[in-house]
């Protein structure tokens, strides 16, 4: 629990124990991620994430409003809109972590998905559905596309995507349950439909995650977090070359007679630069390699001898110190971030005060070439 | 896993010429302690031969019932058998609670054993068992325990349940999270000891639970006949559980190691077609006296990856061990292009130097081949040189393929056989070192 929400707690105790009783010992810090999947620059599919805690109470419904800049298309049903990962903790497993794996695709509303948008309280105009698998078992969860209301626009939101989670932790027959009493802990989807600005600038995505009462199965809407993602775009890494020529000498025998001999060699500075929208970004990794072997990270040298050219590529992991769990080790295909934790986090008028709890900045991988050609004379 | 049973079953019907007119006798047998156990009772019609019919007792995998061993049970009356299929305890529509091949069930087997036994137009000696999974687990513990089988086929199952689901203290989450799901609900055993032996928690208790369940340390009092077939690559029962069966009995035996089972296989590949008519043949030969020559076959045989290709041998196959090398300490490293192929088989080790660990329960490396899973293992980690006993799968690698292998806290995607549980400890790695264990020379490709 934050420092914050104990003293809120504390401070309320006195007055409503009883009515806290079952939230005094809940915590619930969700994250939302948002990131591409066409690289660093403009343009190009969104690829979102959210992270919740193991601990965390389970989710009951999260909406997530995309800013003004990014667009939402409206595919045909059917549509493969890219491609999905998720976890959930299966309580019905002995708590273990489902690695879950599938796709997005536009639909059209059927009888049980307009029933799960009632239920969820939304009119949507679109339904996608997030299709996943594991070990033969198939679960589907609509993902709703929401026409913002008027205040909601007024903030600069386009779209809401809305998605609400049936209980797991009620008990086993419950109806309603979640399958497998599967708690979801993370997931990550890409979708075409959704395209990132083409204009550089700063975009701040924002959500509202709902917890459920812990073993109620009634959404605990006083619980209710702010989670926001930001995104600066462009991001660019920048690689200056600098190079100059060497000469030294090496003496070999010709014919039993010792000859010095020039050897030009081509010795090569280089030095990145990471940006995001202009700015300095706020964290990043940088490697260097030439001719496919590391030579450096932020800056470096080395000597080339013997070649006509190398090819110097700086490659930028930029805000990618966590990454949003996939249930296996991870790998470059990860969606990544930098979390900015609650002080990155500016609360939205909308939400009326509730606690703006995260922020994070999503992860990209950024590339630059250039071919710096050798003295060879 | 119930599902994929019946439909692998079913194929034996469709390979199955009906030679003889079939009946089928449905009812229940009440047990000692007052369980009653559903039957299906597959007989020739007509006379029985002098002597009676054969008996065979057909044993269902976890999770199933008799009604997934219909196909099967027909298929042997035809050929003149009488196959009792049953549901074992706490499964299908007999009553109790499902007890993990334990005691009870073997009590059962052995009441339903002479109870067909005793069947005035079946023998009362030859009498034999097939059984898939949790019933070839059955057969197993039911033979150590004195059960006078004159044949058995055992499929996909194992000899030593703790070192097959538990190997080096570390549960394959995934598939013991699955096969628990399967049965908890009619189990108090299971539905009370579920949740540490998916978790690895409790360690001591699961190994002291499974023990009287595994028929390892007993297999060297086994003189029946036995035939085992085993799949190729089975996250649940990997080729070491049928080995140690086929080394250690005394009687005459065979092992078929084939495209079958458990997850990452199925039940429905095309060689369960051979795994029907081998059982049928190793039937016809010990219950019937039938001189097919299957006693004078080579009695090891070893299913190509795809295809029909077979190789049999005149015992175990020898291996070599191929060093591959993983530097670095990065959890997920590429090692270096194999410049043949190599068809692995045996237990390989893989050495790892652990610099530090924190609040890591278990470390877990998956090994890769071209985005593949060729096998796994994990075990506890410890600061200093730690070995993980690689899952004995026969998996075939082409020539110029990388192996890749990956630690974490869980198995790499797409394996699901070591599930994780949202820990968050760290762990510092050094390097590693896969020593792989592969056949002389490949049977695949």
């Amino acid at each position: 629990m934050k420092k914050g929400h104990r003293a809120l707690v504390g401070a309320c105790a006195a007055l409503a124990t009883l009515a806290f009783a079952g939230t005094a010992l809940a915590t619930y810090a969700p994250k939302l991620v948002v990131s591409s999947t066409g690289g660093a620059g403009l343009g190009g599919p969104t690829r979102i994430g959210v992270v919740v805690g193991t601990s965390d109470d389970p989710t009951a419904r999260t909406t997530i409003y995309v800013p003004t800049g990014y667009t939402v298309a409206t595919p045909s049903p059917g549509t493969d809109l890219g491609k999905v990962t998720a976890t959930a903790s299966a309580a019905d497993l002995g708590g273990a972590v489902l690695p879950l794996t599938g796709e997005l695709d536009a639909i059209a509303p059927n009888p049980t998905t307009q029933a799960q948008a009632q239920a969820c309280g939304v009119t949507p105009t679109q339904t996608w559905d997030l299709h996943l698998s594991a070990a033969g078992q198939t679960l589907d969860i609509p993902l709703f596309v929401v026409a913002p209301l008027a205040p909601e626009t007024a903030l600069g939101f386009v779209d809401k995507l809305v998605v609400c989670l049936p209980p797991p932790d009620v008990p086993v027959n419950t109806p309603g349950r979640a399958v497998f009493g599967a708690k979801l802990l993370s997931a990550t989807f890409t979708s075409s439909a959704i395209t990132q600005p083409t204009n550089p600038g700063d975009y701040r995505w924002t959500s509202l995650f709902t917890p459920y009462v812990p073993t109620k199965g009634q959404p605990n809407a006083a619980g209710s977090v702010e989670v926001q993602s930001l995104r600066h775009l462009p991001a660019k890494v920048t690689l200056g070359v600098t190079r100059r020529r060497v000469v030294t000498h090496r003496t070999v025998k010709v014919r039993g007679k010792k000859v010095k001999k020039a050897v030009v060699s081509t010795a090569v500075s280089f030095r990145t630069a990471v940006t995001e929208n202009g700015q300095p970004a706020g964290s990043a990794t940088v490697t260097v390699t030439a001719r496919g072997k590391k030579v450096g990270t932020t800056k470096g040298s080395f000597t080339m001898t013997g070649v006509k050219s190398a090819t110097l590529t700086a490659t930028a992991a930029i805000d990618a110190g966590s990454s949003v769990p996939t249930g296996t080790p991870t790998s470059p295909a990860d969606l990544f971030f930098h979390d900015l934790g609650p002080s990155g986090c500016v609360p939205t008028p909308l939400f009326q005060g509730l606690p703006c709890t995260d922020a994070t900045q999503g992860g990209e991988t950024a590339r630059v070439s250039v071919v710096v050609r050798a003295y060879t004379k | 896993m119930k599902r994929l049973a019946a439909i692998a079953l079913a194929l034996f019907a469709l390979h199955a010429a009906p030679a003889l007119a079939i009946s089928k006798q449905s009812g229940t047998q009440t047990m000692a302690d007052g369980t009653s156990i559903a039957y299906d009772l597959y007989e020739p019609d007509g006379a029985a031969p002098p002597g009676g019919w054969p008996g065979v007792l057909l044993l269902h995998g976890l999770g199933g019932s008799k009604d997934d061993l219909a196909a099967l049970g027909a298929a042997l009356a035809s050929k003149g058998y009488a196959a009792l299929a049953y549901s074992a305890r706490g499964e299908g529509t007999s009553t109790g609670n499902l007890g993990l091949a334990g005691p009870d069930e073997i009590s059962d087997e052995r009441a339903m054993e002479q109870w067909l036994a005793g069947l005035p137009e079946v023998s009362d000696t030859q009498i034999g068992a097939w059984g898939v999974s949790y019933g070839g687990g059955q057969i197993w513990n039911g033979l150590v325990a004195g059960i006078p089988y004159k044949a058995v086929c055992v499929v996909a199952t194992w000899t030593d349940l703790y070192t097959a689901l538990w190997p080096q203290d570390i549960a394959r989450s995934g598939i013991v999270a699955g096969f628990a799901k399967a049965v908890v609900a009619r189990s108090p055993l299971i539905a009370a000891n579920a949740t540490a032996a998916i978790q690895s928690t409790a360690p001591a208790t699961i190994k002291a639970l499974v023990a009287p369940r595994s028929s390892y340390t007993k297999l060297s009092s086994v003189t029946a006949p036995v035939y085992l077939f085993q799949g190729r690559v089975d996250w649940a029962f990997d080729v070491t559980q049928a080995e140690n069966g086929f080394l250690r009995v005394r009687g005459p035996k065979h092992l078929y190691i084939g495209q079958f089972g458990h997850p990452p296989s199925t039940f429905t590949t095309p060689d369960m077609a051979y795994v029907q008519s081998q059982s049928v043949a190793w039937f016809d030969h010990y219950l019937k006296g039938a001189p097919n020559g299957i006693d004078k076959t080579k009695p090891v045989t070893i299913a190509a990856a795809t295809g029909s290709k077979r190789t049999s041998f005149a015992a175990l196959p020898k291996t070599k061990v191929v060093p591959v090398g993983f530097r670095g300490t990065t959890l997920r490293r590429t090692g270096a292009s194999f410049l043949q192929p190599a068809e692995t088989f045996g237990v390989s080790l893989l050495k790892v130097q652990v610099r530090k660990v924190s609040h890591y329960p278990r470390l877990v490396a998956t090994v890769l081949a071209g985005g593949k899973p060729v096998t796994h293992g994990a075990i506890v980690p410890k600061v200093g040189l730690d070995t993980i006993r690689l899952a004995n799968y026969v998996q075939y690698i082409p020539k110029k393929t990388r192996l890749q292998v990956v630690f974490g806290p869980s198995s790499a995607a797409p394996d699901i056989a070591y599930l994780g549980f949202g820990d968050s400890g760290s762990i510092s790695l050094g390097p590693a070192d896969l020593q792989l264990q592969v056949l002389t020379k490949p049977v695949s490709g």
